[in-house]
């Protein structure tokens, strides 16, 4: 190994100080933790408020449009319409909005995700895919020239369609935020 | 200094502890054990930092890195009775750590990059917009190229980066022989010289 790489390591995978935040949260979870009945209360409430949304939603016309801004929101609607997993980041970063889902076919199960960053429009269309890839992110390609991407993953194809063609930096990145936190 | 950040007084599950007699770790094991929440909010003011490194260090994440660390201590309290002082109390720490870093691992399937499955993906097709696109998210951070690594891989390099653990000290908290702890750092570093040498040239 190179002396470069060794510094490098050392320099990048230094100690740090944990946040103080941790503390707050180890605190929390354990109060939860020996509290369990209190804990049970808490989640049932905004539990039994969404099931009862999404009871109602899917009495109204299975191919709908919703207008979310919270990913663990959508990924409920879009399971509960079409059973895909819309894996969002969650929370998002402040750079992405999510604008709207929408099924675009119930007959074969696919959804369009509208998101906004940086005033332009994107969208990620998501479809079951056919066979099982356990990859992230298998069969990566350009499907024109300009500003579409896609790819298969878990048994789901995504194609994404940037706010502008790709290379534009901002956009791509947020593109990526739209699913993953980093 | 008194009333800074690090010195002051402890609250946890609603134990005020002021003025810490520096304890030695045995003491203070042992006083966790027995159930006094005091001494666990002095163990965890002792190791939160090595902790919160290891995860952050292994996952290349703040978010998932308070996660795992919480996953940690959680697992640390419930499982200290457990913990009979045959090893080093920071032996025993390290591998709860690593536990639940391979845990949070099963249990988030993005949790790696779309960078480094971006360049799994790409294979030959370095020159494309997207793949310099991706480059210059990952460009910038060894931290990067080391999420990418395989995850045995990876705690096997943060151990050693981060906490400078010897080869024994690692196979113990990972829970393998010294010699698969060579082999893996040895594939490891070699993964990093190849995909830091790409990055420089880019």
């Amino acid at each position: 190994m190179s002396n470069e790489l060794e510094e490098l390591l050392k320099r990048d995978l230094r100690k740090v100080e944990a946040p103080v935040e941790l503390r707050e949260r180890v605190e929390s979870a354990l109060r939860r933790a020996g509290n369990p009945i209190t804990w049970t209360f808490a989640t049932a409430l905004p539990l039994a408020v969404v099931a009862v949304f999404l009871g109602v939603r899917s009495h109204e016309s299975p191919a709908a449009n919703a207008s979310v801004s919270e990913p663990t929101q959508a990924r409920a609607w879009v399971k509960s319409r079409t059973g895909l997993d819309l894996e969002l980041a969650d929370p998002l970063p402040p750079s992405v909005r999510l604008v709207s889902v929408r099924v675009v076919d119930p007959a074969a199960p696919s959804v369009e995700v509208t998101y906004q960053s940086g005033g332009r429009t994107g969208t990620l269309l998501v479809a079951r895919a056919s066979g099982v890839s356990t990859s992230r992110h298998a069969d990566l390609r350009n499907v024109s020239a300009d500003s579409k991407i896609a790819w298969v993953a878990h048994g789901q194809s995504y194609t994404l369609t940037t706010a502008s063609p790709p290379s534009r930096p901002d956009d791509a990145r947020a593109a990526c935020l739209l699913c993953h936190a980093s | 200094m008194p009333g800074s950040a690090p010195s002051n007084p402890i609250k946890m599950l609603g134990v005020a502890m002021t003025g810490v007699m520096d304890p030695s770790t045995h003491e203070l094991v042992e006083a966790c054990q027995r159930g006094e929440q005091a001494a666990f909010a002095a163990l965890f003011e002792a190791h939160k930092d090595r902790v919160y490194s290891i995860a952050l260090r292994y996952s290349g994440n703040p978010a998932a890195a308070m996660d795992i660390s919480q996953d940690a201590f959680l697992k640390l309290l419930s499982r200290i009775g457990e913990f009979r002082g045959e090893a080093r109390f920071e032996t025993w720490l390290f591998r709860v750590v690593v536990n639940s870093c391979m845990d949070y691992r099963r249990g988030l399937r993005r949790a790696l990059p779309f960078a480094s499955g971006v360049l799994d993906a790409l294979g030959e097709a370095r020159d494309s917009v997207l793949h310099r696109l991706m480059d210059h998210e990952t460009g910038e951070s060894v931290q990067q190229a080391i999420a990418a690594l395989p995850p045995q891989q990876r705690i096997v390099v943060v151990l050693r980066y981060t906490e400078e653990l010897s080869y024994e000290e690692i196979a113990a908290a990972a829970g393998c022989s010294p010699g698969t702890v060579a082999s893996r750092l040895s594939r490891a570093l070699k993964t990093l010289e190849r995909r830091l040498a790409h990055l420089r040239k880019s």
